[in-house]
């Protein structure tokens, strides 16, 4: 039996091509396992392999994994005339909407996303989804097996890393309490309502309230704009840092009083669950994943909660221990669930589970 | 004891005390809109700083680019012959050129690291203004600042220019007095420091027991680390007891002692115990590789801060799953003051559960359970009356709150997990 991967975008970092590369591992224990992507990072190459080596002489014995994410023509054509047995994984896509006023061509391929991901649920026999947010998405289409398992996570990468030497005697030299805030600068994260919030924090209650934004840039348009709005609000208690190593982020969630997560949307949340497993306390929006991600252990605003909220939420943690130490405690006891086999294995009983009712079923 | 936390209750409050602000002008109308639109406006506005950004992605691309892999010389070739003579080649210069790689591998490595800085620099002008020059112009502004309080002195009592030159000859005086001054500290401190003039070595045999009741006193804790996720270290090992155990169930083990004959000795027993501090031989070790951190004794001997950095350090060398085992006298039981602690003149402060258990829980291991051990023998304890009458009832009731304060366990054990 042969378990192939497709993804359409292979990046370093990326959550969805570690997921795939580490479920990669898991499966070549049991068959012959390849990581296939239609557009693939330098580095990468040779760890995923083009979309065009594809192997043509698949059965329907073999099974193949399709990670939705964006739309990529003639992708749907291609998993329809495949005889292998396909499975979605999915992990959601970030509605159009968020681009489409400063970044239509990307937006459009956010759409087209949503189309393919529509028709290829008709061809699936089942899917597998990070949370039951992206579950929800997938039954709305039609499809009626959908496993729900959080993707393969590693968050020994951050702790089993000796911290950067050179950020962590820069934090240790922060005197005032520091609010993290990680994902990429992309206008879904909205990370400008998080520098709002620090600014409304600053002036109201704890002036010397620093804000780390770690993530990479990945829309310089809105990047940029994100850091002059930070200079047009004299805020020198931010820094925007860009793309971290596992070295600066682990020093970052080392010294971190609070997390802040202001997205609007998240397929599951990774930086929720990095964040309990160092004790930090967090604070979400109730938006997409985040909700389910969160359980009990962080403190989730309404969708409505603006900066103002965000503020308040944070003066609050910052200044309360009872509530600090009761948050890092939930966190840490909800993140035991999370290790890497945890995650691997069941992601992997999935994949089985959906395999084994499709036989069941005498699906072909 | 503090207060159940309630998550949901807590919200509420948040909302509350937002709503607040806003009714109360705290927030004033419009201020969130505001700063909305600002961040909409930078969004519409070109700026030359895009440049930087710009500049990032093009570093990414040059990283992901730079490291020229190895390929071997085609060895294929149309022409008669040809295929040995590429095959010579290679082997000629094959050598040479995985040099030439390694090199240019590099210093293109390094040449992007630079680059990586001046964009850092490029972007954060006050990331690339060196420390020591900070601190060097505050203590400028400092002397500054002195200067000119000295000269508003001077304008202020120009009169009284005696008793400025009275100070100022004080102040030399007491510079001439410095250094004796300093000598006798460091006397002092030399006093305080504890250098026996007997081999520290011996007192421990008299205080500690024999070896073999000790290996009784541990077993049970030895079979419980079978299972840990790595090696296990024994800071401030002794004379090897406990490491002998975990010898003895095939675990990997060694030890710290900073007792230099202690260590010779052990060498001498074939034990791997080395010679060093625990606090710095933790820090040579990698990052999540050791199954478990063990201190029988050690931290009564420590100062608070040096508490803190062994928890902290240990976390962070501990594999996931990985134990930290720390046993110390219990200072719950009187008994132990008046028996052992203080029978050891290097014992620093006892360290109450209640505080280890915080420090423990706050530096992030998952779980921590306590053990308490070695009961003082029982013709010591109080003896509890059979309680046949309401006096005896009494008598033993307080018999047994006598015996839980005076004669409780000597020590205890906190076992954390990572």
């Amino acid at each position: 039996m042969r378990i192939s991967q497709l993804l359409i975008g292979a990046n370093p970092g990326d959550a969805v091509t570690e997921a795939a590369l580490r479920l990669q591992g898991a499966y070549s224990r049991i068959a012959e396992s390849q990581v296939f992507a239609v557009h693939i990072h330098p580095e990468l190459d040779g760890r995923v392999l083009k979309f065009e080596q594809f192997p043509l002489d698949g059965t329907p014995e073999d099974v193949l994994i399709v990670h939705v994410s964006i739309g990529e023509p003639g992708i749907v054509d291609f998993v329809a005339n495949c005889p292998e047995r396909v499975i979605l994984s999915y992990h959601n896509i970030t509605p159009a909407s968020f681009f489409e006023s400063f970044e239509p061509g990307f937006a459009a391929r956010l759409r087209s996303g949503r189309w393919d991901l529509k028709n290829l649920a008709g061809t699936a026999l089942g899917a597998i989804a990070d949370s039951a947010f992206n579950a929800c998405e997938l039954e709305a289409l039609g499809m009626v097996d959908v496993e729900v398992a959080p993707p393969p996570l590693h968050l020994d990468r951050l702790h089993l890393v000796e911290p950067d030497p050179d950020l962590t005697a820069h934090l240790k030299q922060v005197q005032d309490p520091i609010v993290l805030v990680v994902g990429q600068i992309l206008p879904h994260k909205r990370a400008d309502l998080a520098v709002d919030a620090l600014h409304l924090l600053n002036v109201n209650h704890l002036p010397g309230a620093r804000m780390y934004l770690a993530g990479r840039f990945t829309n310089p348009t809105w990047s940029s704009a994100l850091i002059r709005h930070v200079e047009s609000l004299k805020l020198d208690t931010v820094r925007v840092l860009g793309a971290v190593t596992d070295a600066q982020l682990g020093a970052l969630y080392r010294r971190a009083d609070v997390l802040l997560v202001p997205s609007e949307h998240e397929g599951f949340c990774v930086p929720l669950v990095e964040a309990f497993s160092f004790g930090v306390p967090a604070i979400g929006r109730a938006f997409g994943a985040i909700p389910e991600t969160a359980g009990n252990a962080a403190l989730v605003l309404p969708r409505d909660a603006g900066p103002a909220e965000m503020a308040e939420a944070m003066a609050r943690v910052l200044s309360d221990r009872n509530v600090r130490t009761e948050m890092g405690r939930r966190g840490l006891e909800r993140s035991v669930h999370c290790t890497a086999d945890a995650t691997l294995g069941a992601s992997v009983a999935a994949l089985a589970r959906v395999l084994q009712r499709a036989n069941a079923a005498g699906l072909p | 004891m503090t207060e159940p936390v309630d998550l949901d209750q807590v919200l509420e409050e948040v909302r509350a005390a937002a709503a607040h602000a806003r009714e109360s002008g705290v927030y004033p109308d419009g201020l969130e809109q505001a700063l909305q639109s600002d961040f909409a406006r930078q969004l519409r506005r070109p700026d030359p700083r895009d440049r930087i950004v710009h500049l990032r992605n093009e570093l990414e691309r040059l990283r992901s680019a730079a490291h020229i892999e190895r390929t071997s010389v085609a060895t294929t070739s149309s022409v008669p012959g040809g295929s040995a003579a590429h095959r010579v080649v290679g082997k000629v210069v094959g050598r040479q050129m995985n040099a030439l790689y390694d090199q240019v591998n590099e210093f293109t490595g390094e040449l992007l690291r630079v680059i990586g800085h001046v964009v850092d620099g490029l972007q954060d002008p006050r990331s690339h203004i060196h420390d020591d020059l900070v601190q060097e112009m505050d203590s400028v502004q400092d002397r500054v600042a002195e200067l000119q309080r000295t000269l508003d002195m001077l304008g202020v009592s120009f009169r009284d220019t005696a008793s400025v030159m009275a100070r100022m000859l004080d102040h030399l005086n007491s510079f001439d007095g410095l250094g004796s001054r300093l000598e006798r500290l460091e006397e002092a401190e030399r006093r305080r420091g504890f250098d026996p003039f007997f081999d520290y070595g011996d007192f421990e045999d008299v205080g500690r027991g024999s070896t073999e009741s000790i290996e009784v006193e541990y077993r049970e804790l030895a079979d419980r680390l079978v299972d840990a996720p790595g090696p296990v270290v024994d800071i401030g090992a002794g004379r090897g007891e406990f490491l002998q155990l975990m010898i003895q169930r095939d675990v990997p083990c060694w030890g710290i002692e900073i007792d230099e004959a202690l260590v010779r000795d052990a060498g001498e027993a074939g034990l791997d115990i080395r010679l060093s501090d625990g606090v710095e031989a933790l820090r040579g070790v990698p990052f999540g590789s050791l199954g478990a951190i063990v201190l029988l004794h050690v931290i009564e001997h420590l100062t608070p801060n040096e508490l803190l950095e062994v928890v902290q350090l240990s976390l962070d060398r501990l594999a996931p799953g990985g134990y930290l085992v720390l046993e110390t006298p219990n200072p719950q039981s009187l008994y132990v003051f008046a028996r052992a602690f203080w029978l050891d003149p290097t014992h620093n402060k006892p360290v109450h559960p209640v505080y280890l258990e915080f420090v423990l829980r706050k530096a992030g291991y998952t779980t921590v359970d306590f053990e308490w051990t070695a009961l003082p023998d029982e013709a010591e304890r109080l003896v509890e009356p059979a309680e046949d009458s309401e006096l005896s009832v009494a008598v033993a009731e307080n018999a047994r709150r006598l015996n839980s304060l005076v004669f409780g366990a000597q020590n205890y054990r906190a076992i954390a997990r990572r």
